[in-house]
């Protein structure tokens, strides 16, 4: 059965481009546009990656991690985030924030059908190693 | 001592008297003039310091069109969406040639295919900044249409003013823009981009 993707993008085209990625690297993908229809998503299907946009409209996703967290626990999540023209220290400092608030992946745009593929290697493993870790903790 | 009387001469034909009426009317006159040379100085004194205003406001008003070099910053942005539409279309074109040049009896076509076509998407990821780019000119744009439309308050130029300015080849170069993509009009809108790439 193949992985399931949350994409988290207000802008449609990019929500596209970004969702045809993770569709060639065999994932199904499921876009939404802000975080209602997110947590809406999360509680009627589970996912193995959240793809999170940090600047949605003038919200900051980070701030959130929390609830997506208590919504999807143990689900990995990555995170996307552009420079922003206005404010072009905007991009490292979500970054940043991101890395300290420990999420898995961290997605600069613009990034490309490699990045994605990576991404999605790592998510295989991450759930390999916890679906041993599980079967583990059974057997003992 | 007694005061002095004032000499005078015997005047037959009287041109003595009418002489000091002359002056008498003179001085009454030159006393007029002083009092409308005074009225009209102070008030064209009133005169240059409204103009003198007019252009230090007009000035402050020119200096804030191009707060902290954004008009070098909108070249800036305009250089790098060139750049950035350039290299994406580049991209995408080539992909499509490649596409083109396929062998339809290849074995690993679809794949081939396929790679070419993601791609192409990739290339499309430069329309996001692209979009903040532009917004930040078309902000600068608004900012630009007020202070002109505050200067030409000040300095009193009507907009039938500035049309009649315009010569023969520039009334004709603003005819042609006007002939350009309308707002809303029949091009591409946004929803029909997506379903090409739905």
């Amino acid at each position: 059965m193949a992985r399931q993707v949350l994409i988290l993008e207000d802008s449609r085209t990019q929500a596209i481009i970004i969702s045809k990625m993770f569709q060639r690297a065999g994932y199904e993908a499921v876009c939404v546009t802000d975080m209602p229809e997110a947590l809406a998503q999360l509680s009627a299907q589970k996912f193995d990656l959240l793809v999170l946009d940090v600047f949605i409209e003038s919200h900051n996703t980070l701030d959130d991690l929390d609830i997506y967290r208590e919504h999807a626990p143990d689900v990995p999540i990555a995170i996307m985030t552009a420079g922003q023209v206005n404010n072009p220290d905007a991009g490292a400092t979500a970054l940043n924030k991101a890395r300290r608030a420990r999420v898995k992946f961290l997605l600069p745009k613009p990034f490309y059908f490699d990045d994605v593929k990576q991404v999605c290697g790592d998510v295989d493993a991450y759930w390999a190693q916890t679906e041993n870790a599980d079967a583990a903790a059974v057997a003992e | 001592m007694s005061p002095r009387t004032p000499l005078r001469r015997p005047d037959p034909d009287g041109d003595l008297s009418r002489l000091m009426d002359l002056m008498q009317h003179s001085e009454t006159l030159v006393g007029l003039l002083h009092s409308f040379y005074l009225k009209l100085d102070t008030r064209r004194s009133q005169d240059f310091q409204a103009i003198a205003d007019s252009i230090a406001q007009a000035r402050a008003e020119i200096s804030d069109l191009n707060p902290n070099g954004a008009f070098s910053n909108a070249g800036a942005e305009l250089a790098a969406i060139t750049q950035d539409t350039e290299s994406a279309t580049n991209t995408i074109m080539t992909a499509a040639e490649t596409v083109m040049g396929l062998n339809a009896a290849d074995p690993q076509l679809a794949g081939r295919i396929t790679d070419e076509v993601m791609k192409m998407f990739e290339a499309c990821a430069f329309q996001d900044i692209t979009g903040q780019r532009i917004s930040k000119i078309v902000r600068l744009l608004n900012q630009i249409e007020a202070r002109v439309a505050d200067l030409a308050a000040v300095v009193g130029i009507g907009e039938e003013v500035a049309a009649a300015d315009l010569t023969a080849a520039e009334i004709r170069a603003q005819n042609l823009l006007l002939n350009g993509p309308a707002l809303d009009g029949p091009e591409t809108n946004q929803a029909d981009i997506d379903a090409l790439f739905a």
